[in-house]
């Protein structure tokens, strides 16, 4: 079988196509298709919510004020519902249980291109659109450079990427161990939660945990510490270095436990 | 046979079924037992991730109460809020829109047992391991930090007001799952109903930190029920006679809901048709 390699064309084509199909039956409920979309944006408002009242009745965070953790909250909001609308990893194991992850892989693409575009749930695309508006208007309050913003867009694309591929391969770790991804949905949730808020609230060991074991913090807190020019270049670089060894290791670590797949039936 | 053994026999006769019902959910539940664990163990981790940002938040700000909350008191409401979160039953509306879509909900009337008390019955399950496993230890862990010594009123209202918030959340639930008679595919509804109750009742933050006009009309409502009130009960943030307020409240939002419900289903049971009508 002529294998297609997992590049940008034949993921987007894939993602494309597969989204093409899946929006068709979404919008089968019109109304509940209407009530996704509103819930995928509520998502955002949720932790504008939360913050606007932490930083009515207290001073907030040390070194960061309202719109900077505003910022940082939209920051993960943006990326959790870009995992969401990639893959969902409720899905991607429900797929593989009931074996019908199995008819994506008679097709001729890579393995990593099939799974980002083809388990995900594009509604979350809401929530991405409502997290650029917040992460926009907290930009429109705070002081930053043209160059920290570049700088910035560099570490969330790649902490983005590395991150995406790392959820996949838990997700497929889990259905491994558990058959089942209970615990990774769960785990989203706490890493959602603790990447809403700076990581040197959790002291040194646990923001270890979350930059370089459950790198949550390569998504959104280091690229919003460059935002507002707090990263030293050699830290940025040894970040860059870590986004890039979690991609690659995640993507291999992908490949291999799929070499060894079996879906419900054998 | 006396007559009350009779009634017996009468009784066991018509709860049995029902709890096989009960016993297939929990065999459902527990089928991947080790992921199931897993993931309730997720609310300790979230629990002990609210600590350090309010720890963090109150060092700044160099307070020792907020709005008359104390750091100590707010651990210990992060500890009850996700032991509390089992009145949080998610599962009626799902199962309701799973038999309306597979057409199961035909096979269910061909049983002699009431629908929605075997729609209930199978979600139970969860609630109750949900109990064992998390709400039990976590109240432990509450009291243990918090050093409140609770009266034996202050149980009896606790109970009372998680009874009354479960049973809220329950005809919520219902009167959600029925709208998949018309609708079919009600995952967004039951999605967004889910987030708003939580923020409505107190699950991301004391309601006491709201805006006062904000504050007071909630307690009009019957979110603060769920979470809030038997948390701050537990602690002492509200009066005894706030908490009895709030329970006559409680009732008489199940009144009203109640009441709703049973006329949308006797209207609504007569429209439905399984996939494949």
């Amino acid at each position: 079988m002529n294998m297609k390699a997992n590049n940008l064309f034949y993921f987007m084509r894939l993602l494309l196509w597969s989204n093409f199909y899946q929006v068709r039956s979404f919008f089968t409920y019109r109304l509940q298709s209407l009530i996704w979309f509103i819930y995928s944006g509520f998502t955002s408002l949720y932790a504008l919510i939360t913050i606007t009242i932490i930083y009515n009745v207290s001073k907030g965070i040390a070194g960061w004020d309202y719109f900077q953790i505003l910022a940082l909250s939209s920051t993960i909001t943006i990326f959790m519902n870009l995992i969401y609308t990639l893959v969902n990893p409720w899905s991607l194991v429900q797929e593989m249980r009931h074996g019908n992850l199995d008819t994506w892989l008679m097709r001729p693409y890579g393995i990593v291109t099939i799974l980002l575009s083809t388990f995900g749930s594009f509604t979350s695309l809401a929530g991405v659109i409502s997290g650029v508006a917040i992460f926009i208007y907290a930009l429109y309050h705070v002081s930053f450079s043209v160059m920290s913003l570049f700088a910035f867009l560099l570490l969330f694309s790649l902490g983005s990427v590395a991150m995406v591929l790392f959820i996949v391969m838990l997700s497929i770790l889990s259905y491994h161990l558990f058959r089942s991804a209970n615990f990774t949905s769960k785990l989203l949730g706490v890493l959602s939660s603790a990447g809403s808020y700076p990581l040197v609230i959790y002291g040194p060991i646990l923001a270890m945990v979350f930059t370089v074991a459950l790198p949550i913090g390569i998504a959104s807190y280091y690229p919003t510490e460059t935002l507002f020019g707090r990263i030293n270049p050699s830290l940025y670089l040894a970040i860059i270095f870590l986004e890039v060894v979690v991609t690659m290791v995640s993507y291999k670590a992908i490949n291999v436990m799929m070499r060894h797949y079996t879906s419900g039936g054998g | 046979m006396t007559g009350k053994s009779a009634g017996n026999v009468k009784l066991t006769s018509l709860v049995e079924p029902y709890l096989a019902v009960f016993s297939i959910g929990l065999k459902n539940t527990l089928a991947y037992k080790t992921d199931f664990v897993l993931s309730l163990f997720s609310s300790f981790f979230q629990a002990g991730l609210m600590i350090f940002i309010w720890t963090a938040i109150y060092d700044f700000t160099n307070t020792t109460s907020i709005l008359g909350i104390t750091l100590s008191t707010m651990y210990v409401y992060f500890f009850l809020l996700y032991a509390f979160r089992v009145v949080i039953n998610f599962s009626v509306p799902e199962v309701m829109q799973e038999d309306i879509q597979n057409g199961s909900l035909a096979v269910a009337y061909t049983r002699p047992l009431k629908y929605p008390i075997q729609v209930f019955m199978s979600g139970l399950p969860d609630d109750a391991l949900y109990a064992g496993i998390i709400t039990i230890p976590l109240i432990i862990a509450a009291l243990l930090l918090s050093h409140v010594l609770l009266t034996p009123l202050t149980i009896m209202l606790v109970i009372s007001e998680l009874l009354i918030g479960y049973t809220i959340v329950i005809l919520i639930g219902f009167m959600i799952g029925m709208l998949a008679v018309k609708l079919t595919n009600i995952y967004g509804i039951m999605n967004s109903t889910w987030s708003v109750i939580l923020l409505l009742g107190g699950g991301v933050l004391p309601l006491t930190l709201f805006p006062n006009a904000v504050y007071q009309i909630l307690m009009l409502t019957p979110f603060p029920m769920l979470l809030y009130v038997p948390a701050a009960t537990f602690l002492g943030m509200i009066s005894t006679s706030v908490a009895i307020r709030s329970m006559f409240t409680g009732l008489f939002w199940i009144a009203v809901l109640l009441l709703v419900t049973i006329i949308a289903w006797r209207s609504v049971r007569k429209k439905i048709t399984s996939a494949g009508g």
